[in-house]
Formats: C-alpha cells, structure tokens, sequence
C-alpha cells in the first residue's frame, strides 16, 4: 500500500506545506489568531457606488461617516483610475472621486470598519449656536385639518418633546384604521414615494415647533447582503439641547449605524443610473489583523482584498468543501448509502439558512408529498425527462403552498422554503421513487434517512465557527481539505457497514 | 472465541485475516487500475456485448431483432411471428429492469414467465418504455433486444423460485478467481440480485459443485420457498462455463470482470452479460475472502504475462480447489 501511495504522498505533501507556510506566515506576521475571538463584534461596512459614465468628466460626492460612532477609524476607499480626496462640508466629512473620462459602468468602494455597540444616537448642539428652528410646513385646506388633528391629538398625549416624538412614531408603526390617516398616507405615499413615513414623521415634528432633518443609517446584518441605506431622522429635543437620531416608525436602533448626519448620501456628476449599496459583514479577526491582511499581497489577502460585497458569497461558498468532506468519509468510511452522492451537501448548505427542525420538517412533507405525486405519475407511464421535469413544478407548487401556510399560520421559518435546491428535490423524488418501486420502501426509506444524517454532518462540518474562520482568513485549510480527501481516495480499508455485511464471516473459530 | 458482538459485527482485524475485501479495496486496487474506462461500453451495452461474444463464437441466446426506433414497432407482429417464447430486454438496463420474458402464447395473448397473461398491445407498450429510456440510468434513450427464451436445466431449475439461476464467474486478469449460482427466491420476485433477496451459491472452480449457501447473509443449506438442498448440486458443463466466461476477458479487455451465464437445458451454457462492477456478495456464497486469490493471482499475470485461457484455468484451479478452499475458508 505504500509503494502506491508515493506518488501521491508527494503531492499531498506539498500541499501541505505550502499550506502551513502560509498559516505560519499569517499567524506569526500579521498576527492573525488561530482560532476566532469571540469578545469583540467588528463589522466591515462597506458602500459601494455603481454609475454609467457618459465620457465626460466625473465627480462623485459620498457621504462618509464621521460622527455615528465612538471612535471611528479611517476607512479606505477602492477604485481605479480616480483621485480621492475628503472634503468637509458643515463639518461632516465627504469623499469626493473625480475622473476625466471613465467609461461604461463604473464602481467604486469604500468600507469602514465599526465596532459593535459604539454607535452614537445623541448629538449635543453646541452652545454657541442658535437653536435650531423648524421649519414651517404649508399644507393648506383638508390636508392641514388632517395633519392639525393628528398634531393635536399627539399633543394631548404627550409630556415634551421626546414623549411627542414617540407619539408620532407609534402612529407610523400602527397606522391606524380611519379615514384621515389613511387620506395622509396616500397623500405621502405619492409625494414622497420611497420616504413617505420619514417626510410625515417630519411633517408632524415640525407642526409642533420640533426642528428636525433626515440623515442616514446602515443596518449590521449579515444576511442582508447588499441592502439600500435606511432612512432615519435627527430631531431637536429643546428641554435637554440635543439632537436625537430615531427611525421614523420607531423601530429599534440596536444593529443600526448612523452613516452621515448629511442629508444626501450619494451625488453623482456626470453620470447617470447612479446608486449605493452597503454589505456589511461581521470581521471574525481582530481589526489589525484584518486590516494587515488586507493589505498584504493578493496571494496572502486572498478574499480578504476582495470588496465585501464579492466577499459575502465567498464565506458561504468557500465552507462547501467541509460538507463535502463529511459525505466522504460517511461514504467511504462508514459506507453511508445516500440518494445523490453531493446531494448532502446542498441539504446541508439549505439547513445552514434554517432551524433545523423545521428545514427537516420541511424538507420531508416536500419529499413524501413528491412521492406521492411521482407514484401518481407513474400510472401515465411518462418518460424519464418530462416525469422529472413534472416533479420541479409540483416541488415548486409545494414551495409555494408551505410558505403560504406558514405565512397564514405566522411561522417565519417557512417563508424561506426556496432555499432549498429545488431541481436536487425533484431529482431525489424520482431517484427515491425507482428504488422504492425495486427494492422496496424499507430500502428507499434507508436512504433518505441516510442522506438525512449525511446533510447533518456536513451542515455540522459547515457549521463549525472555527471551520467559518478559517476559510475566511486561513484559506490555505483548503489545500489540507485536499490533501486528506486525496488520501482518503486511497484508502482501500473497510467501511464500517462492511463489518456488519461480512459479520457472518467472523463466525468461525480461530 | 466468539464474542456477544460478533451477532452484529465482525472486527476489521477478522475479516483481513479471513481476507474478505471491501468495496473501497476492490474498487481502489483492483476495479480501477485495471479496467479502463473506454472497455466498459463493451459490458454496460448487452447488445454490443452480444454482438462481441458471437465474433468469439461464445453461446449467447439467439437475437431475434432489435428495435431502434418507435417506427419499427408496427412491424411487431412480423418479427414476432409465430414465436411461442421470447424475451425482451433493453441494451443498457442495470439490475434486470425491464426485463419481460414470455413463456408462450395463449390465442392472441402472451404468458409471461410468472404466468401473468398480457395483451400484444402491453408488449408494444413495454418495447416503447424502453426505447424511452425508461429502464436505462439517466433515462437516455435506448434500444430494446429481442432474443430466444433460455430454458434452464432442470437441475438448475428445480432449485430457483422462478426464474432461471444464473452462475456468476469473477475473473482478475483473465483468471477465473471465484464462483456462485445465484438463484430466485419468491422475495427476490424472479430476480437474482442477493440484496434483494436471492440466494448466493457457492462453486467449487474443479468441480463445478455448489459449497455452500447464504441467504440475506446467513448460511443455508435448503431453499426457504421450495425447501430444495441446495448443496451437492454439480453445474452441467462447468468445463465450458469456465471456458466461456474466461474468455470475456479476451473479448472486453476488462481486468477486473464478472461474467454472466445460464445453462440452458438442450444448448448449454450461454452468456448472459458481462459486469465490470461485479459485487462481493460472492465471498459470503463461498465462505472465502477473494483477496488471497487475488493476490496470487496478481503475482501470476506479473510474472507470466499473456497466457492463453486454457493455461489460465488451468492455474486457477490448481491454485483455488476444493483442498485449497476447505483450508482458507471460513467454515466448514
């Protein structure tokens, strides 16, 4: 046996050493740690500018953060071909891209990092300065009485200006059922389209003599992806002279961070269909490890220069090999049968967006409901192609019906039922259902069950924080997740099922 | 010394020494190093098979006709003709799907083999299945086989559940290294696949004489359905079954082979179809570890490359007789 592995010892060896190398180098270095730190929360924030140049001269204006958090840290900007240069403009900082002739879609980025539960939602109005003043609202005849009776009745409900404003955004959040708030949202809805809430909320602020402004706010969430700004407001409290940043329906601030106290975020000249997106991603490694990092060469950095919007796949994607390992060694060590040899794996990438529990309640009504549909079809005698592609429209259908359901009976989980592959479904069905039909249910059954265990241990494998680490910033492990399925290629020992196959063979006396 | 978990499990340590292999060691050395990938056409088509084992002038059951297209299905009932008993198979089913065999005929309609009687228009209905790709892995299209019904000897016969027995020879290199009958039990519904419930049966390579038996991996000695003995039994023509399965290997090339055959009552033994993945069910029917074998019979084609294949089982059954066998086998 190890004659036949020399070849292949030598390989595995190189990769890992190249592998360690770059894990000693990262750790010893740039002091990346081995293992994820658990006692700091450090988000990478990251806006990214999209446009279409026309040819002519460009200049970009993006808001930059400056006050939303304590210590803020320099951020840094990525583009090509552009000069870059941070104006401030009433004390807020803005970063300003200029280029001569940049052509067809363009993209620029800049990301910031913050630390979680440094945000800043009060802001002191310096004494010097004259109190702000708000501004008046014109709204002349219906509209007015509308608005006046809303102000009054928050009026009556309120103490101070805190109080009022919570008044104000616990109206937004109900949206109570009669006729003048209704006749005031449409009214907003078609004025402001995409801003209504805020523009009303500042309307009735303002009613009340309460100065206020917009400004804008970036959600922490992983799973958002790339997502738009969020619209939040600054108002003036007058009894304790500051300005305070809410949302305008009064919805928790807690993973929210203000941007830019500025009222415009993104102003493009000079091109057109501009837009700015922000993805925000948790950093699992301390900020100067990471930062280090990043600005290492590509080859140290590896997906830690990539912009975090092109990153945020690679965290998920770069974990299928783990789950990939796991079916192996079930397979091949432990003899594992399972209906589609990878199919596992996307199980398991599904039950990583899900409970568990429910991704196997799910999971299995989809399949048993598909069976039955498939036992159905058989009657028809239909061929392998259409048969399977009929299977797709009734997974789909089932996917639609157990997000319906869920929704009617308000179980969140099962709105996001299209997580699941819905082709690997229909392909299971049909492979489950020929081996029902030739060995029988029991067999069939067995290998559901098996998949079923070998979607769990490669979602375990997935799942594993340091696992997540490691393919984040040590993607060397990769090449050690090669060298060992290269071996495992090789071994030619018995699986565990075997022993129990053979057991009959043991019966002899030695 | 048996242990309490030797009811549910043999140790890895007991089964080397016995010389059992797994899947992992036959597939890593010796399914892979020795059967390229381009031979495997050969086996996975029965219809080039077929057509191979007549340019070696092996038995096969007679081909009747071929149906390629749904077109040609309007002439059934001339090539039919007045044929009382046939079977119809497809080119590249796996595991005896799709499989129809008809015993005879009763007025317009057919009598299947478990006595089931079906129209013409059933027959039609079954041929188009299989052009479709219904039988085939992955559903591509396929081409349906018709050819002569094989009458089991009845020595065979009176031993099977339905369906004809069929002896499976397992070659390494050409050289015949083990050998089982596999017979129907009415659990294995006609069928002769072990995991569903057949009986393996195995062959003394010398004699041609059954050894000993397992069903759902425990030993037997009497069929459950039809509490025949199912050891004692001599194969008819051995002498050509090892002959003719051996040969396979000159015909596909394939290192690591399985060879199909059934003996017929009046034409003797024919081959059914050749298997590059032959399983190792067999090393239960024999009570024998096939890795002893392999070895030595690795070492021999090392040694004497290119020997004929009557010298092959000449070698094989001096190396793996019944003396041999009662020695390394695991029971008595």
């Amino acid at each position: 046996m190890f004659k036949r592995l020399f070849s292949l010892s030598g390989l595995v060896s190189v990769l890992i050493l190249l592998s360690a190398a770059g894990i000693i180098y990262k750790n010893r270095v740039l002091h990346v740690p081995l293992l994820p730190k658990q006692d700091q929360d450090i988000w990478l924030v990251e806006a990214r500018i999209s446009y279409e140049a026309k040819g002519e001269p460009v200049k970009v204006a993006l808001a930059l953060p400056g006050e939303g958090w304590e210590n803020p840290t320099e951020g840094q900007q990525i583009s090509l071909g552009y000069g870059f240069s941070v104006e401030h403009e009433d004390g807020k900082p803005v970063g300003f891209w200029s280029a001569r002739e940049p052509k067809n879609r363009q993209l620029i980025y800049y990301r910031v990092r913050v630390e979680e539960g440094t945000g800043r939602y009060e802001f002191q109005q310096p004494r010097s300065a004259k109190p702000p003043e708000a501004s008046e609202v014109r709204a002349k005849g219906s509209l007015g009485v509308a608005l006046e009776a809303l102000v009054e009745a928050a009026r009556q409900r309120s103490a101070d200006d805190v109080t009022y404003v919570s008044q104000v955004q616990q109206l937004l959040k109900k949206k109570p059922d009669s006729g003048s708030f209704a006749y005031l949202q449409r009214y907003y809805e078609k004025k402001y389209p995409d801003v209504w809430e805020r523009e009303f909320a500042m309307d009735l602020l303002k009613m009340a003599d309460i100065a206020c402004r917009p400004c804008l706010g970036v959600k922490l969430e992983e799973e958002r992806g790339a997502q738009r700004h969020i619209n939040l407001i600054e108002y003036y409290d007058r009894a304790e002279n500051v300005w305070h940043v809410v949302l305008p329906d009064g919805g928790s601030m807690a993973n929210i961070v203000l941007w830019t106290r500025a009222r415009s975020m993104l102003e493009v000249y000079g091109g057109e269909n501009s837009e700015v997106t922000f993805t925000a991603i948790k950093e699992r490694a301390p900020a100067g490890a990471a930062e280090r990092m990043a600005q290492s060469p590509w080859w140290i950095a590896t997906i830690s220069a990539l912009p975090v919007s092109e990153r945020a796949p690679f965290r998920y994607a770069a974990l299928i090999p783990f789950g990939v390992l796991a079916v192996v060694l079930l397979r091949n060590l432990v003899g594992l049968v399972t209906l589609g040899t990878f199919m596992p794996v996307l199980l398991g990438l599904a039950f990583l967006e899900l409970p568990m529990s429910a991704a196997i309640i799910m999971l299995l009504s989809m399949l048993f409901g598909g069976l039955a549909f498939r036992a159905m079809l058989s009657k028809f005698n239909l061929l392998v192609v259409p048969r399977v592609a009929a299977c797709v429209v009734i997974v789909t259908i089932f996917m639609m019906a157990v997000s319906l359901l869920s929704y009617k009976i308000g179980a969140v989980d099962g709105l996001r039922v299209t997580v699941f592959p819905m082709i690997v479904l229909a392909w299971t069905i049909e492979r489950m259902s020929l081996i029902w039909d030739e060995e029988g249910a029991i067999s069939a059954i067995y290998q559901v069950v098996g998949s079923l265990v070998a979607a769990v241990a490669a979602f375990g494998m997935m799942k594993i924080e340091a696992a997540r680490y490691w393919v984040e910033y040590f993607p060397e492990v990769l090449l050690i997740l090669l060298a060992i399925i290269l071996l495992l290629g090789r071994y030619t020992g018995y699986r565990l099922t075997e022993l129990f196959r053979f057991r009959s063979a043991a019966d002899i006396n030695s | 010394m048996k242990k309490w978990w030797h009811r549910w499990l043999a140790s890895p340590v007991e089964l080397r020494r016995l010389g059992v292999i797994g899947l992992n060691e036959r597939n890593g050395k010796y399914l892979l190093p020795n059967n390229q990938r381009k031979f495997y056409r050969k086996v996975d088509d029965k219809l080039v098979t077929k057509l191979l084992a007549q340019e070696m002038d092996l038995a096969v059951p007679e081909l009747y006709h071929v149906f390629r297209t749904q077109g040609e299905l309007k002439d059934m009932h001339a090539v039919l003709g007045d044929c009382d008993s046939f079977v119809i198979k497809p080119s590249r089913g796996s595991g005896g799907r799709g499989v129809l065999v008809i015993k005879g005929r009763r007025g317009d309609k057919f009598v299947k083999a478990s006595g089931v009687v079906i129209t013409a228009k059933d027959v039609v209905r079954h041929v188009r299945e299989i052009l479709g790709g219904l039988f085939s892995l992955g559903g591509s299209r396929d081409v349906a086989m018709v050819e002569a019904c094989i009458s089991c000897h009845h020595d065979l016969a009176k031993i099977s559940y339905q369906g004809a027995p069929d002896v499976r020879v397992i070659m390494l290199h050409g050289y015949p290294v083990m050998a089982m009958l596999r017979v129907a039990t009415r659990q294995s519904d006609g069928r002769a696949n072990l995991h569903q419930g057949a009986i393996g049966i195995g062959i003394d390579l010398v004699t041609g004489r059954t050894i000993h038996a397992v069903h759902h991996g425990d030993s037997v000695t009497r069929h459950p359905d039809l509490d025949t003995e199912l050891l004692g039994l001599y194969i008819p023509g051995w002498d050509q079954v090892l002959e003719m399965a051996t040969k396979g290997y000159e015909m596909t090339g394939l290192g690591y082979l399985g060879a199909d055959l059934i003996v017929d009552e009046a034409h003797g033994p024919v081959v059914i179809e050749l298997n590059a993945r032959p399983g190792l069910a067999i090393q239960l029917a024999n009570a024998t570890g096939l890795r002893h074998r392999l070895e030595k019979v690795e070492q021999q084609a090392l040694a004497h490359p290119g020997v004929n294949w009557s010298d092959r089982i000449k070698f094989s059954i001096a190396a793996f007789g019944t003396e041999v066998q009662a020695a390394e086998g695991f029971r008595n």
